[in-house]
């Protein structure tokens, strides 16, 4: 990242982006719920760590520095999407055939469906919550960091971070209850869902 | 939030964890001695073991939630190629099928097959060569355009320097014509002032020797000798 700073050297900062590109289009499909949304927030994001790349300084950690600018551009995008009215699951079913990009070594397509569905229902349970619970959920359990990272990255104290990814398992545990319940039959129903739930 | 007394403790047990510590546990990040005593716990107490077991139901539908590896579309020339083969046999297809209306012989159709086969591989060589060249001529034309640009940039910044250096240089002659002028300024008033001292010097000998015609010598005249 030092010689993408004072070099301004585009290898340097491709090399960045080849390292990078995935975690930050992971996070941004996972905290707007679309993944041609979410490249365009990805690329969005190495822009602006282009245009920021003077304010870094080396003593911080790089990966701190992406993560909070990534979560910026995600969170533009939804107050934008919020205030021009949109429903974000209407972006999202567009993308709903991205999901069939999953690895295809599944045992059949039954079972590939049915993991694509269950897929589904977890993006859309993960839109429910509210953004800052999500993206702690987001770093926490896809992006695998500890939770004083997550406290460094978004800048409040790590007992806040724990709470919210308390609270936040919670509110999923009973968002979800309806796949636990639909593993332990094995005779789901779409018409059996708890709708009240899905209501929350 | 996760309340302490939400369940009756078990005799002997320990306090239920607190949210914090429940989520650090399901995370692994709890301190070993810690997490010993949690799971004690959990291993006497039924409802946070339910508790537990609900929460990692979630985690695991949770994990379900996979995303596909980002991929960056590649240009191929490959659907190109297979267009101007298949165009170069269906052209082939047609001529023999002209000819093949004059002429059946065995001989005839090998030797249009043999010539198919060879306008399918001049086809594909020639687009390969097309295709070389387009690249080296697009390659050139960009360092072209970017030498240009850069010879654009350097003239530029040569004439904005000249420019710099001709104002500069125009400013210091006037400033050194301002100051021959003021030199000479100066040694005007150097002049008139020696002037000007040497005739109030005579003057004032004149008058310190001036005596009038009726006054005794140094009797000096004033308002009290008068009469």
């Amino acid at each position: 990242m030092w010689r993408v700073k004072l070099e301004s050297d585009p290898q340097a900062f491709a090399d960045l982006m080849q390292r990078w590109h995935q975690p930050i289009h992971n996070l941004c499909a996972r905290m707007v719920g679309g993944l041609h949304q979410a490249e365009d927030l990805a690329q969005a994001a190495f822009v602006r760590l282009y245009s920021a790349r003077l304010t870094w300084q080396p003593e911080a950690k790089f990966s701190t520095f992406l993560w909070r600018i990534a979560l910026n551009v995600c969170h533009d995008e939804l107050r934008k999407t919020k205030r021009l009215g949109e429903c974000s699951l209407d972006a999202l079913e567009q993308d709903e055939a991205g999901l069939a990009g999953l690895p295809m070594d599944e045992p059949g397509p039954d079972a590939q469906l049915e993991q694509r569905e269950l897929a589904d229902e977890v993006r859309h349970a993960l839109l429910k919550l509210a953004p800052h619970y999500r993206e702690v959920v987001v770093l926490r359990h896809y992006e695998q960091l500890k939770f004083f990272e997550i406290a460094e990255v978004l800048g409040i104290a790590e007992g806040t971070v724990k709470s919210r990814m308390f609270e936040a398992l919670n509110q999923l545990t009973r968002l979800l209850k309806h796949l636990d319940d639909r593993d332990d039959k094995k005779s789901w129903n779409p018409k059996n869902q708890p709708r009240e739930l899905l209501a929350l | 939030m996760e309340s302490k007394e939400s369940t009756p403790r078990a005799a002997g047990a320990l306090n239920h964890p607190d949210a914090n510590e429940w989520i650090e546990f399901l995370y692994e990040e709890t301190p070993a001695p810690r997490r010993r005593q949690i799971e004690a716990h959990i291993a006497e107490c039924s409802s946070c073991a339910s508790k537990l077991k609900s929460w990692r139901e979630t985690m695991q539908s949770l994990d379900r939630y996979e995303l596909p590896a980002v991929t960056r579309p590649k240009r191929s020339w490959v659907p190109a190629f297979r267009l101007a083969a298949a165009a170069a046999v269906v052209l082939a297809a047609g001529l023999g099928f002209v000819f093949g209306k004059r002429s059946t012989s065995s001989a005839e159709v090998e030797k249009l097959r043999h010539s198919v086969a060879q306008i399918e591989l001049m086809l594909q060589s020639n687009q390969t060569l097309n295709i070389s060249n387009s690249l080296f001529a697009a390659t050139a034309a960009a360092n072209e355009e970017t030498i240009r640009l850069l010879a654009d940039f350097a003239h530029s910044q040569d004439e904005k320097l000249l420019a710099d250096r001709q104002s500069v240089g125009l400013v210091l002659q006037d400033f050194e014509a301002r100051l021959t002028k003021v030199h000479h300024d100066l040694e005007i008033v150097a002049v008139n002032t020696q002037t000007g001292f040497q005739q109030t010097r005579r003057n004032l000998s004149e008058l310190v020797s001036y005596f009038p015609p009726n006054a005794p010598p140094n009797i000096p005249v004033g308002p009290n000798n008068q009469k």
